[in-house]
């Protein structure tokens, strides 16, 4: 090997070396903890809801902010109890489900829930 | 990666599975991509609707699923026989809000200190780590709402068993030391907390919780890099979570990004109108009674658990049982833990383990002699070292928040 080709071979090392210290930062903390930048990569979907036109409503407005694990894990909830939840997602959490479309939806969800519910006793 | 066939704590036979297939038919409300999901075990939390899919998230070993986005993950109790310390693979998981942190780059990574400060602060996580002294305390991360699904009447909410807790040593600065060099002016009285979750929804809420400004400078309240000697796992808040030993884990946010000193109480709707708690002993109150004074969720009373065996084990009549689990006193240690092998009828001290610090899972011991046969029901009740023992009677508020009943076990000797 000529030196000057292990000059370049050896500058080409430090690069990538250099380059791989700037794409991977490391802070020590005390305690021999090492803080590394990170990236995770979550499932993409959660459970869906299906059966009926008002699926597509619970799957257009309450996956906006959760997936459907949240409503099919519930306990046995009346229509009422319902009723409260999606009032409180519009009022409390900025759900933008037309006020209309209360009645509907909280029929459909207390149905599936009664199902879900019956099903696993 | 453990088998998750083996971290199964409840029934996780075929029957389960099956049961699930019709549960989801039932409803009709599966999708079409989580068929492959089906394949995977489900444990079943002895509530209605209990069943639970058991599914390995990124960092994490198989934790029970209860839900996927924003992720509500829940550790097996098995995971508490294992030892005093929580796993950080096995270490439950909850967020509130569906855009979470999922890359972080500690290099731009910084916290900011402002509000009612003589010096604002923008400190980057190198400096935070090293500009400070260590601190490390053992401590108990509970969920408020953890033990849900027991309550009765049910309530509405994050349905968990009783595993939504977990025991870390936190390393980390003391939140007094930085506030110090903030220099809080005359008039601080609250100290607010935000990190990098976020709706998606603009009128969402954003997560954000306060502490009173002694609280927050008590010396024991810390900002944690180190969960048992690792840095955090990302669903647990890397690269920086607030630690607040012996209180509630609503207030130890995560991915921890702002740090704000106020002059008044915080209203914002996470302190104001949600985790509020009856102001009653044992944060109880009666379904449906009206006119209770409600206050934000605080300390954690007693709580115990046997680990070594689990509902419908069996034992053999006349040899002597070795029962084991784990205990904590909430907000102060624990002066003894009681055992009862008979539903409560004779009551005996156990043996308590090494001890971790007051904030910390405690490990206790004992062992029976069990006489005839047939159902047994063992109990353990867990005093603190305020006096503060475990209720007999379950608590009930609607939020489903602090429950620390004396836990039954129910086995057969044959």
């Amino acid at each position: 090997m000529k030196p000057a080709t292990a000059i370049l071979l050896c500058l080409w090392g430090a690069a990538i070396a250099l380059a791989g210290c700037v794409r991977h930062p490391a802070i020590k903390a005390p305690g021999a903890i090492v803080l590394r930048s990170q990236r995770i990569t979550l499932p993409a979907h959660g459970r869906q809801f299906s059966g009926g036109p008002q699926a597509s409503v619970a799957n257009t407005y309450c996956l906006m902010c959760h997936s459907g694990g949240m409503v099919m894990t519930q306990p046995p909830l009346t229509l009422a109890q319902w009723q409260a939840e999606l009032h409180k997602m519009i009022a409390a959490y900025g759900c933008p489900l037309p006020g209309g479309n209360i009645a509907e939806l909280a029929q459909f969800i207390a149905q599936s829930n009664q199902n879900l519910t019956a099903s696993a006793r | 990666m453990s088998n998750p066939r083996r971290i199964n704590t409840y029934r996780p036979e075929r029957r389960a599975f099956l049961k699930m297939l019709a549960l989801m038919g039932a409803a009709g409300a599966l999708a079409g991509g989580e068929l492959a999901a089906l394949a995977a075990d489900v444990v079943e939390l002895p509530f209605a609707n209990g069943a639970r899919r058991v599914e390995a998230f990124p960092q994490k070993r198989p934790l029970l699923l209860l839900r996927t986005r924003p992720p509500l993950l829940e550790t097996p109790m098995s995971v508490f026989n294992a030892g005093v310390f929580t796993a950080n693979d096995a270490f439950y998981v909850r967020w509130h809000l569906a855009d979470i942190p999922t890359e972080i780059d500690v290099d731009t990574y910084r916290v900011r200190v402002f509000g009612h400060v003589a010096s604002p602060m923008d400190i980057y996580l190198s400096e935070l780590v090293r500009g400070f002294a260590p601190f490390e305390i053992a401590a108990v991360n509970q969920c408020s709402g953890n033990s849900r699904g027991f309550f009765t009447p049910r309530v509405p909410g994050g349905e968990w068993g009783n595993g939504a807790m977990g025991n870390a040593l936190w390393s980390g600065i003391r939140l007094k030391d930085l506030l110090a060099k903030a220099a809080p002016r005359a008039g601080a009285r609250f100290v607010r907390f935000n990190g990098l979750d976020k709706g998606t929804q603009p009128n969402t809420p954003d997560f954000m919780k306060s502490l009173d400004i002694e609280h927050a400078m008590n010396g024991e309240v810390m900002i944690a890099y180190g969960m048992n000697h690792q840095p955090l796992p990302m669903l647990n808040g890397f690269p920086l979570r607030l630690v607040v030993p012996g209180w509630f884990a609503t207030y130890w946010v995560k991915a921890l990004t702002d740090i704000e000193v106020l002059e008044h109480p915080d209203d914002n709707f996470w302190m104001k109108s949600a985790y509020l708690v009856p102001d009653t002993p044992q944060a109880s109150m009666k379904p449906g009674q009206a006119g209770v004074k409600m206050v934000p969720i605080g300390r954690m009373p007693p709580r115990s658990f046997i680990t070594s065996l689990k509902d419908g084990d069996t034992v053999a009549a006349g040899r002597r049982v070795a029962v084991g689990g784990i205990a904590f006193g909430g907000d102060t240690g624990i002066a003894r833990v009681m055992f009862s092998p008979d539903g409560g009828n004779n009551w005996h001290e156990t043996d308590l383990e090494n001890d971790y610090g007051k904030y910390s899972f405690r490990r206790f011991n004992t062992s029976f002699v069990p006489a005839s046969k047939g159902d047994a029901v063992l109990m353990v009740q867990a005093v603190n070292n305020d006096g503060l023992a475990q209720p007999l009677q379950p608590n009930w508020n609607p939020g489903g928040y602090a429950r620390n009943v004396v836990e039954r076990t129910r086995i057969r000797v044959l």
